[in-house]
């Protein structure tokens, strides 16, 4: 399986991207360079819907990584929806969880981030 | 079935699976999916198995990466293109132990080692899949050389099945 993508834009600065499949070595090359294209048009917020991603390795998260840095740059935010348990696991073990804003549904990270989705 | 296999690896004192894929990042699916059928020969439990599979896809990362790095080392001194080395997974079952070995033929060089380690972005996500291996199975260790690396994951069953 590989990775599907769908971006949503709402308003200037806040885009709702939904991910499915796997973000491994593989996928993760491309998925870098849709948020890099994504940030370049303007984004400030990104809200990373990650419910349907059953694998997300360490090269997933350095896109992550990656993005939230230049996100909080600009006075922006990286904020990650609907982890399944084991994707939510690798956020815990590496202590990636302090870092990123996690949230179990898009209304509540609206509604905490004091974003109109 | 089921039970006729469960014996018939409970008679055997060890049983070993080989995979051999291509170097490259587009297999590492095959390695995790081949990964997923030995685990589930095991009595590990759901999470094991997934724990199993993530500790794998990131040793074959390591390696993937440090190809891709070498080889883009090879062609800046003019010595490209190479050809796409393979990548070798020994998966030994134990009664209820899994060692898996992955090995590559890459050979440790301290330029591309660096190049690796430490991205444009200052992320080292090399050191961030050696600590998400670290934590999903119960010992790692790693034999690097000039003739390339062999990383061993040791995975136990925490309940007989």
């Amino acid at each position: 399986m590989n990775l599907t993508m769908e971006t949503r834009r709402v308003g200037d600065d806040v885009t709702v991207i939904t991910l499915e499949g796997e973000i491994d070595v593989y996928t993760s090359i491309q998925l870098k360079q849709d948020i890099a294209a994504i940030l370049e048009s303007g984004a400030k917020y990104l809200v990373l819907n990650l419910a349907k991603v059953e694998y997300l390795d360490s090269t997933g998260l350095g896109v992550l990584i990656g993005t939230l840095k230049k996100l909080r740059e600009n006075s922006g935010n990286l904020v990650i929806v609907g982890p399944a348990m084991r994707i939510m696991r690798i956020f815990e073990i590496t202590g990636l969880y302090k870092i990123f804003a996690i949230y179990a549904t898009e209304e509540e990270a609206a509604a905490q981030e004091g974003i109109k989705l | 079935m089921t039970e006729q296999l469960s014996s018939t690896l409970e008679e055997l004192a060890t049983a070993q699976v080989t995979l051999v894929i291509p170097c490259l990042a587009e297999f590492v699916g095959v390695a995790r999916l081949a990964i997923l059928g030995v685990a589930n020969r095991l009595s590990f439990n759901y999470d094991e198995v997934e724990d199993v599979r993530l500790a794998v896809g990131e040793a074959c990362t390591n390696a993937i990466e440090r190809a891709a790095e070498h080889r883009s080392f090879l062609t800046d001194r003019g010595e490209g293109p190479t050809d796409v080395p393979s990548l070798k997974i020994v998966s030994t079952i134990e009664r209820s132990t899994l060692t898996i070995e992955v090995i590559d033929t890459i050979p440790i060089q301290e330029d591309t080692a660096a190049a690796v380690s430490s991205s444009a972005d200052g992320i080292d996500y090399h050191k961030l899949g050696i600590v998400l291996m670290e934590c999903l199975v119960d010992t790692v260790s790693f034999d690097a050389g000039s003739s390339g690396t062999t990383v061993k994951l040791v995975k136990t069953a925490s309940q007989l099945g």
